[in-house]
């Protein structure tokens, strides 16, 4: 898990990423987009054409992002890490917006696949 | 038994304006019982601006039609679609009056100051005047009957008249169009039909166009021209003698050729529009009309009298006589006057079909994510491609202005199914009789629901939903549908997708 995530690197709680910590955020990463993509390709892409344009689908890629990193931001602090209201740690703040990266990325390749069982965003982001 | 070709003959500038709204009738989708119809035109008047347009509206829906149905479609394929029914370049059998010069010179009159000859020619001044026998003939007969049963006598000599004849098959039919009140019609239909129903003609086919199923439309007065210019003699033409010459020439159609047409339509106005007065010639550019709109349709009619019958001897009745009647006597005439909801149905479609091509298509063709253009596999240029540009130059040059003239207050009876405010140039289009002006419209979401005059389109918004017609969705949802038909034609797969999708639209958003 830690190869995936090879940008961050938090060597005084190493033990708690690479048991939880990881492996939540990939979680998270992964349900949040599919989720996200499925919403915008399989409801809205056969039910209407308000958001089958360039512009929809990069909306709906920036919600993406910031629902992985609030999602992963606050499943960090409280589930992994219990922290208390109000507390900063700095490292998990640095993991939810690299997660969210990651989810942008995802999101664009998640499109690509997911395109298909569209009807009218069937040829966005791009058309093959 | 196959379907029958339909020899459509449109005598004289009454007959090309019925031939427009035909035309206009056809792009609609309406269904026809024939194979393909053959306009053939007769108007020594080769200049007149009625049948320049004609030619040029024809022409323009020509380009549509075989573009779409052209190669490889079968008869039954696509019924009901728009510019499903193929009307061929009309035939043009115009005796060019300026070959003759006068009816003088045309009937070598001073020969008949020779010996022997006196009482031919007193018999030929019985009959015209100093001003018919003076008359120059490249502008028609300007409402003189007698001088054109004269002059037209050499249309069966043309070329294209021989071709008709060779062409002619036994399933065919022939219909006239004409107007009883003028000269160029009022001579013709007379003419034609005791050519075709010689028993003794030695013309190609003559067996088989004895025995044709004939039918024609008669027009009578519908219209009358400025008299001051007849007083003063800018004009030739005398509105005032209409209603006398439709007499005489009903009581002689009457006693000549009720035993000759198999069906005859009669329709006129008494609420009638009031034209400019031109000598025929390029300046000869007379509005649209509702009758000539209601005198097409009769053209469609009778291609659906007794359908499966192919002679006239086999007819139920051999003769029989048709009239048109609104719902109500009114000024304006909307669809809700007309008896018949497939022809609603159908106008409404090709309306709304306009008022996409002409202000919605060329933004969608040129999204390069727009779903239905893709699945279609339409090139980003499509938009400038032929057939998209002819589409537009039918709603634009040739569709519209045909609504635009129905409506004009020159009428004393208006044909306004449509909300023409949506046309922004109405002003250039008044100063633009010869039609060289493309209609420009503007047309907000709003008015998409108030296109139609006296039947507002479904809206379902509400406090907190604003109810769109979006045409593009509907194509979109529609896309997967066509592709599967497997055309291999683009110009048949846009065109019958945007059939089906304005056909879902329309059936969504108004009830009959």
């Amino acid at each position: 898990m830690e190869f995936f995530y090879f940008l961050f690197e938090d060597l005084n709680h190493w033990d708690i990423w690479d048991q939880k910590g990881y492996s939540t955020g990939l979680i998270i990463l992964f349900a949040t987009t599919i989720l996200v993509t499925v919403f915008y390709y399989l409801l809205l892409g056969r039910k209407t054409m308000r958001f089958s344009t360039l512009g929809g689908w990069f909306v709906f890629g920036l919600s993406n992002f910031l629902l992985v990193f609030i999602i992963t931001l606050f499943a960090q602090g409280f589930g992994v890490f219990e922290l208390a209201f109000g507390d900063f740690f700095y490292e998990i703040w640095i993991f939810s917006l690299l997660n969210a990266i990651y989810g942008f990325v995802l999101y664009i390749f998640a499109s690509l696949f997911f395109k298909r069982f569209s009807i009218f965003s069937k040829f966005i982001p791009v058309k093959f | 038994m196959s379907k029958p070709k339909l020899y459509l003959f449109a005598i004289g500038g009454t007959g090309s304006r019925v031939l427009t709204s035909l035309t206009m009738l056809l792009a609609t989708g309406i269904k026809v019982n024939a194979e393909k119809i053959i306009p053939m035109i007769i108007d020594t008047d080769i200049h007149n601006g009625d049948v320049e347009k004609c030619r040029n509206t024809i022409k323009s829906y020509n380009v549509i039609q075989q573009a779409v149905y052209g190669s490889g479609v079968e008869m039954g394929e696509d019924q009901g679609q728009f510019f499903r029914t193929e009307i061929q370049p009309p035939k043009e059998l115009n005796i060019s009056g300026t070959d003759y010069g006068t009816l003088k010179e045309m009937v070598s009159y001073d020969t008949l100051n020779a010996n022997g000859f006196s009482k031919t020619k007193g018999l030929f001044d019985l009959f015209y005047s100093e001003q018919n026998k003076n008359m120059q003939l490249e502008k028609g007969f300007l409402g003189n009957p007698n001088v054109g049963s004269v002059v037209l006598k050499n249309v069966i000599e043309s070329r294209q008249f021989k071709e008709f004849t060779q062409d002619f098959g036994q399933d065919d039919r022939i219909f006239i169009i004409s107007s009883i009140f003028g000269g160029t019609g009022a001579a013709g239909f007379p003419l034609l039909m005791n050519v075709f129903r010689d028993e003794t003609t030695t013309i190609n086919n003559g067996n088989y166009i004895n025995n044709a199923i004939i039918g024609g439309v008669s027009v009578l007065p519908y219209f009358q021209v400025d008299v001051e210019k007849f007083n003063s003699n800018e004009s030739a033409i005398n509105s005032s003698t209409f209603i006398t010459k439709t007499k005489a020439a009903l009581s002689y159609y009457d006693r000549n050729l009720k035993k000759l047409v198999n069906a005859l339509y009669f329709v006129g106005d008494t609420s009638q529009s009031n034209y400019d007065n031109f000598d025929g010639g390029f300046d000869q550019k007379n509005p649209s009309n509702f009758i000539e709109l209601v005198a097409a349709s009769s053209v469609i009619d009778f291609l659906d009298y007794e359908p499966y019958v192919s002679k006239k001897n086999e007819l139920s009745d051999e003769q029989s006589y048709f009239e048109f009647g609104l719902k109500q006597n009114s000024g304006t005439v909307t669809l809700n006057q007309l008896k018949t909801d497939d022809l609603k149905k159908k106008l409404l479609k090709f309306h709304y079909f306009n008022v996409y091509v002409s202000n919605y298509m060329d933004n969608a063709l040129k999204d390069d994510k727009l779903a239905w253009r893709n699945e279609l596999g339409l090139s980003s240029s499509y938009h400038n491609e032929h057939f998209a540009k002819h589409l537009k130059t039918f709603s634009t040059m040739y569709y519209y202005r045909w609504l635009f003239e129905n409506s004009l207050d020159k009428h004393n009876r208006k044909f306004t199914p449509f909300d023409l405010s949506i046309i922004i140039n109405s002003e250039d289009l008044i100063k633009d009789p010869h039609g060289k002006v493309p209609v420009k419209i503007s047309v907000s979401e709003e008015k998409l629901f108030t296109l139609v005059n006296g039947i507002p389109a479904k809206n379902n918004s509400g406090i907190f939903k604003k109810d769109r017609i979006k045409f593009d969705e509907e194509f979109t949802r529609l896309a997967k549908e066509v592709v599967d038909l497997q055309y291999n034609n683009k110009e048949r797969a846009t065109l019958s997708l945007l059939y089906r999708g304005m056909e879902k639209i329309i059936n969504d958003r108004f009830q009959f």
